[in-house]
């Protein structure tokens, strides 16, 4: 069954687009973290023009990262304060990317620093999550490998100025990291259509030194914001939001989530985890191929610039 | 409306004297415009686009009038375009073994579908100068291209355009078994008009050909337009931006709040 979407003005199969926004939604309950950098490259692979499928794929991430967070604060896994700081940062940073991508548009440079972006950042967590992976399942009969490390480093992050309390992360730091991530997070949100939790979580454990279960609470917090932001502003600078795609990808991300969260307690993670690195890397590789070698020379673009 | 062959009976009698006297007087060049030769329609005026569409099914038929054009061999060329747009064509460069977009050409009016059949192929029917004054035949699109600096001809860009537009399905150029007649006189084509063509105003028009010139003309509108809720979303992303992106917003709330609501008592 076909719906003809009204924003990207081509038509698509509904069971897909929800199987896609069920796929996502059910990593991101397995794994409480985004997916949502699955989301854009899949629908640019079905056939969803770039801008539009950027524009939507924020949107959707308000409803699933909504879901998670009220779990998330159930169990008092949300600094919110740290939330906020990260949350000033990102709106700066969405309102920045939206723009770029306006800019990169009339230049004819979007779908290239889109490709780029994506073959950047899903090489490194797909290599990363590949690597973590296979060292839990390889080191599941001895015994945890070092994670008292943490603490006791002090690098630049500590030597900065404005230093807050953040209570419940049980940190004293300056207010300038998490301002700074947000703003590259809502950076990525804009351009890339994310929410941007890959990057953050990662970031929040092993540079801001935050307890990586508050980590995935927080993130998610201020992932509903920064989405919020970025689909506004995509809906005002470039008109590409398309509610009709929304829908379908978020009926399909909650029901995918409750799956993936009752999977996650069920399931073996570490192979799993194998798993969607692999995935990761593949859509990653199939983006990097596309580069070096691309299926034709010339393309085309609506309007005159 | 159906066109039965009783109807043409008829209509063929009444026009008999007509028919008989030019033949009486004297004979003219063949490439004389002769008024009414081709009449024609379209099998529907208005097409919806609605949360299901998946493309439409246009039946373009009609009828020529073979003793006003004296029984002599003619041509029949049908066109159907639609929503003009200007449209930049790139080129991809390679720059550090990453094939970049580096050059560029816009085209000031593209018909974002076009597709032409006819009785022959066209550069059969009529010399390209010929057909360029009507844009019969792909090769004979005017598709106004900007002035350029580029070293590249804008040939090459033209015919990039074609070519992806063709692959898409929204440039087409059929002759074999692309009119069909029924009978001498009655003709009918068919087009398929993808969805991707999107909602705008297409005209369809109708060419007779005799010794490379057009000899009859005739045309009828197609309205393809978003309705209901297809417009509704379309047009309020559009004339209020923020209105619209609120609306996304607060639909992605209420579904991820109603969500854990729901998922929380089972």
């Amino acid at each position: 069954m076909h719906v003809y979407l009204p924003i990207a003005d081509i038509p698509v199969n509904l069971l897909l687009m929800l199987a896609l926004g069920g796929i996502v939604g059910f990593l991101s309950g397995m794994f409480g973290v985004g997916g949502g950098f699955l989301m854009t490259p899949m629908l640019i692979f079905a056939g969803v023009p770039s801008a539009v499928a950027v524009a939507t794929g924020a949107n959707p991430l308000i409803a699933s990262s909504i879901t998670g967070t009220i779990a998330q604060y159930r169990r008092k896994n949300v600094d919110v304060k740290l939330g906020l700081y990260l949350l000033a940062g990102g709106a700066a940073g969405a309102l920045l990317g939206v723009q770029i991508v306006s800019l990169l548009r009339r230049a004819g440079q979007f779908d290239l620093a889109v490709s780029l972006l994506y073959v950047v950042f899903m090489s490194v967590v797909g290599g990363i999550m590949f690597i973590e992976s296979l060292r839990a399942i390889t080191s599941q009969q001895g015994s945890k490998p070092q994670s008292a490390r943490r603490r006791e480093q002090r690098g630049w992050v500590h030597a900065l100025p404005f230093r807050t309390r953040f209570k419940a992360s049980k940190l004293y730091i300056s207010a300038l990291p998490p301002i700074g991530l947000g703003i590259l997070v809502g950076l990525l949100s804009g351009v890339m259509g994310v929410g941007g939790g890959f990057v953050m979580v990662p970031i929040l454990i092993y540079v801001l030194r935050v307890p990586t279960s508050l980590a995935i609470g927080t993130s998610l917090f201020q992932v509903i914001f920064v989405s919020a932001i970025t689909t506004v502003l995509q809906a005002v600078w470039n008109h590409t939001v398309d509610i009709a795609l929304a829908a379908m990808l978020m009926v399909g991300g909650v029901l995918g989530a409750q799956a993936g969260a009752a999977a996650g307690q069920r399931l073996r993670a570490e192979q799993l985890r194998l798993l969607l690195a692999i995935l990761v890397l593949g859509v990653g590789l199939r983006l990097l191929a596309d580069l070096f070698v691309p299926a034709g020379i010339y393309s085309l673009s609506r309007g005159a610039s | 409306m159906m066109l039965d062959s009783p109807n043409f009976l008829r209509l063929w009698a009444c026009l008999l004297p007509l028919w008989l006297a030019p033949l009486a007087a004297r004979a003219t060049p063949a490439s004389t415009p002769v008024p009414d030769a081709i009449e024609a329609e379209v099998s529907e005026n208005f097409f919806h686009i609605e949360p299901g569409y998946n493309g439409s099914s246009i039946v373009l038929f009609g009828s020529v009038d073979r003793d006003k054009l004296r029984g002599k061999p003619f041509d029949v060329a049908v066109t159907v375009r639609g929503p003009v747009n200007p449209i930049t064509v790139w080129k991809k460069g390679r720059h550090a073994g990453l094939w970049i977009n580096s050059e560029s050409l816009a085209f000031e009016a593209v018909p974002n579908f076009y597709a032409v059949l006819s009785t022959k192929p066209a550069g059969e029917i009529a010399p390209l100068e010929e057909r360029k004054a009507h844009g019969i035949g792909l090769e004979a699109l005017a598709l106004r291209p900007r002035d350029t600096n580029s070293a590249a001809a804008p040939e090459e860009f033209q015919q990039a355009l074609i070519r992806l537009k063709q692959s898409s399905g929204l440039f087409l150029e059929q002759s074999k078994g692309a009119i069909e007649f029924l009978g001498s006189r009655l003709f009918r084509a068919h087009v398929y008009l993808p969805a991707s063509a999107g909602a705008g105003l297409y005209r369809a028009e109708f060419y007779i050909y005799q010794n490379g010139k057009i000899v009859g003309e005739t045309g009828a509108d197609i309205q393809l337009s978003k309705v209901g809720i297809e417009h509704q979303l379309s047009a309020g992303a559009h004339d209020f931006p923020w209105l619209y992106g609120a609306a996304a917003v607060i639909i992605a709330a209420l579904t991820g709040g109603g969500a854990s609501l729901v998922f929380r008592k089972t």
